[in-house]
């Protein structure tokens, strides 16, 4: 708070029309407000105790455990089922119906009983039914060349291949990671007035981070049953570089649609932490310093962050020379005095690609802890405040509104084939989110209403013929437009809750929309397979739970600079 | 209670109405869930009526442009209202075809506006302040609503609950309204819509 004092008059965040654009949200990278990043901070100062208190598995893998966190004022337990999966039934679509391991996350400690109705049902996953003890339900498929590259090299004594590890990062990813109220598990609603679960997404990022710490240690049995006189553990500094990876699909991709008071919460707080730091009147040597080494130890991050998707490709590639040219300009550049980090993001802007600029706001965040933290919990948002349409708003300034924040949907020509393109449905079969093409397929009577630019424009042309006062006039006359009305106000009132865009024209880039939440999450390393999904590492270089007394709990996601990878 | 909302917004949008008509079936049915009312059957009766009409307002007596007045229709054009509903003279909704539906709208209102207003047909009675009261011994309608300022110290105070248990048959019904949402599948859907095709498993 001390620096608030001495700020200049503080720098605005950035334009919402600046931010919410797909391909810059598809340029976001995890940052120290991200939600696994709170959650560890909150693990070590809260002084969280971890235990596990049942590890049943036999020699083929197959098996129950529990993994208990245990906080100042609550108990949580990760429930852990391991099968035996024949390698033809594991997919990561979610249409599968099998996997190498399922878990649940259980609210408290579970007695026998629990456990037994969990057997039944957590491997069944969206076939079974938990209640509202449990908080979230999750399964994983190995990666299998990296699994028994693994196990086969630890039950001889050997270390695995370094190389290995980093091509892919982790042991198990997880297909779905399903909470509130999906399946009979308990909602948000009922556990979000607990301090730990305040900041969105803590029961999910908590699930994972047990769930990594059950697979290292699976692993490792597995390899004492093969090899029980020759077997060693991974090397400390090598196990922390196996993350849980996910694979991600379109399902995802709607949620930041959905729920726009929440996606302002999100980027609202990083974006205020942004205007803070680059606010700052000076800066210290060593906070300088700091700074150049974030950056070099961002540039090996990128060196190591793998994809074969050729849009990566080239963003990595653009990613790697934006750092080579930041570390440049930062070992010259004046850092300490008049308002250094707001002349270096002048400077970014006018030189660094989108990934690079992104990558800046995260870096320039780390040594400011104490300048930005307090934002955190802030991210959850009361999505019911701002839902009620307010009727008494004259129809004028909703056109105002409309202009303001759908100014560029009003300016495309919608009769362009090209700029409707895409269609967002449910599908009969499996009752996931997909995408469709409006012209080629029967599918626009089933449209999902995820497309506001397109509904700004025909509520606007409405507004311009409506001859009475009032908004609740209007939404009366026009029922039709009611969803878009409502979503305009919000973003009157939130600037950062729209993504001010077009999330239907033919140049839609889902992943795009996948990233930007994911990047809030933590998650790195995003490793697109198509369009329309991508492959991601989660606690990829954290401290397992064991080591959270010893170590820095913050300072994990870039990879150190020491020497080897 | 997600689940109760997701279900009745998507029947109500399968039913035939507006997205932002269905956001609204679906928040006062779980509201009304919440409150250990029968929110996802009374949403179910008023589905399987048909349409209904739009209300007509003129001064404090709402009437439908034909037939019984839709009680979602009406309700949002209440929340729309709120300040008006909140601090007018009352006024009547004629004819309304399930008046229980447009309770949670009410509801609404008084905790919006921090006032405290009434629901009264032949057949039920809320009152919402600090607390929020009252019974209803029939779900269907048609009946006139009567929506004043009030409280209803005599009422039984609603029952919190965090599950609703939804009779087979309601949520049968609700998902097969829910089941015209959905598009059919095809292959080529299938495989180009989610975007597959390419191996997941190494």
């Amino acid at each position: 708070m001390q620096h608030e004092a001495t700020q200049s008059p503080g720098i605005a965040p950035r334009d919402p029309a600046t931010v919410m654009q797909l391909a810059r949200m598809g340029s976001f990278h995890q940052c120290r407000l991200s939600f696994m990043r709170q959650l560890l901070r909150r693990f070590k100062s809260e002084n969280w105790r971890f235990e596990v208190r049942l590890f049943e598995i036999d020699a083929n893998g197959v098996g129950r455990a529990v993994y208990t966190a245990h906080g100042p004022q609550n108990s949580y337990s990760l429930v852990a089922f391991a099968h035996d999966l024949p390698p033809e039934m594991r997919s990561d679509r979610v249409i599968a119906t099998a996997w190498d391991a399922t878990f649940t996350l259980f609210d408290g400690i579970p007695d026998a009983a629990d456990l037994d109705r969990l057997a039944q049902n957590v491997p069944l996953q969206e076939a079974g039914r938990v209640s509202e003890r449990e908080l979230s339900l999750a399964r994983a498929n190995r990666s299998v060349r990296l699994w028994d590259h693994v196990v086969s090299r630890l039950a001889t004594g050997q270390q695995p291949d370094a190389e290995k590890i980093r091509d892919v990062g982790y042991l198990m990813r997880t297909t779905a990671v399903y909470g509130s109220g999906k399946f009979g598990a308990a909602d948000r609603e009922a556990t979000c007035n607990r301090p730990e679960f305040k900041a969105p997404f803590q029961v999910e990022m908590l699930h994972v981070y047990l769930i990594r710490a059950f697979v290292m240690d699976l692993v490792e049995f597995m390899a004492r049953q093969r090899g029980p006189e020759t077997a060693v553990p991974i090397d400390p500094a090598l196990r922390r570089k196996f993350g849980i990876g996910n694979s991600t699909g379109l399902g995802m991709a709607p949620f930041l649609l959905n729920h726009p008071a929440l996606l302002h919460g999100w980027i609202n707080a990083r974006e205020t932490a942004l205007a803070r730091v680059r606010s700052l009147p000076s800066v210290r040597s060593d906070e300088a310093d700091s700074l150049r080494s974030l950056v070099r130890r961002a540039h090996r991050n990128a060196e190591e962050w793998q994809s074969a998707h050729p849009a990566q490709i080239a963003k990595l590639t653009a990613l790697r020379a934006d750092l080579a040219a930041l570390d440049a300009h930062l070992q010259t550049a004046d850092l300490t005095t008049d308002a250094p980090w707001d002349r270096l993001w002048h400077w970014a802007e006018g030189t660094l690609g989108l990934e690079g600029q992104e990558q800046l706001v995260s870096l320039l965040l780390e040594p400011y802890g104490h300048l930005v933290d307090d934002l955190g919990p802030g991210m959850a948002a009361d999505e019911a405040a701002q839902w009620r349409i307010d009727g008494a708003m004259s129809v004028q300034r909703l056109r105002a509104i409309t202009q303001e924040v759908y100014g560029w949907a009003l300016d495309t020509d919608w009769t362009n084939p090209a700029a409707d393109a895409r269609v967002w449905y449910v599908s009969e079969a499996k009752l996931e989110p997909r995408l469709g093409e409006r012209h080629a397929e029967p599918i626009a009577p089933y449209e999902q209403p995820l497309c506001p630019g397109r509904d700004a424009a025909r509520m606007y042309a409405d507004l311009c013929n409506f001859d009475e006062a009032t908004v609740a006039a209007f939404t009366l006359r026009h029922p039709e437009h009611r969803h878009i009305v409502r979503r305009a106000q919000i973003a009157a009132a939130l600037p950062y809750a729209e993504i001010r865009d077009n999330t239907i024209s033919a140049k839609l880039l889902p992943i795009d929309m996948l990233r930007a939440k994911l990047s809030f999450f933590g998650a790195c390393h995003f490793d697109p397979r198509s369009d329309r999904w991508v492959r991601i590492n989660m606690y990829k270089h954290a401290p397992f739970p064991a080591e959270l007394g010893q170590t820095d709990a913050d300072d994990w996601t870039l990879p150190p600079l020491g020497a080897g990878h | 209670m997600n689940e109760v909302e997701a279900l009745a917004r998507k029947a109500a949008r399968g039913a035939g109405f507006s997205w932002g008509l269905a956001e609204e079936a679906g928040r006062a049915v779980r509201w009304l869930a919440s409150v250990s009312l029968p929110g996802p059957e009374t949403l179910a009766t008023r589905l399987e009526r048909g349409s209904c009409g739009t209300p007509l307002i003129k001064g404090a007596v709402w009437t439908a442009e034909a037939g019984p007045l839709c009680p979602l229709i009406a309700g949002a054009a209440l929340a729309d209202r709120a300040e008006a509903v909140a601090y007018g003279d009352g006024g009547t909704l004629r004819q309304v075809a399930e008046p229980l539906l447009l309770v949670p709208f009410v509801a609404a209102i008084a905790a919006q506006t921090g006032t405290a207003l009434r629901v009264d047909w032949p057949e039920g009675a809320f009152a919402f302040a600090a607390d929020a009261r009252g019974a209803s011994v029939s779900l269907t309608g048609p009946a006139d609503v009567r929506v004043s300022a009030g409280t209803g110290p005599d009422l039984p105070l609603l029952a919190c609950q965090l599950r609703y248990v939804m009779p087979a048959a309601t949520s049968d019904l609700l998902a097969a309204y829910a089941h015209r949402t959905y598009a059919p599948d095809t292959e080529a859907s299938r495989l180009s819509g989610a975007g597959a095709g390419l191996s997941d498993n190494d």
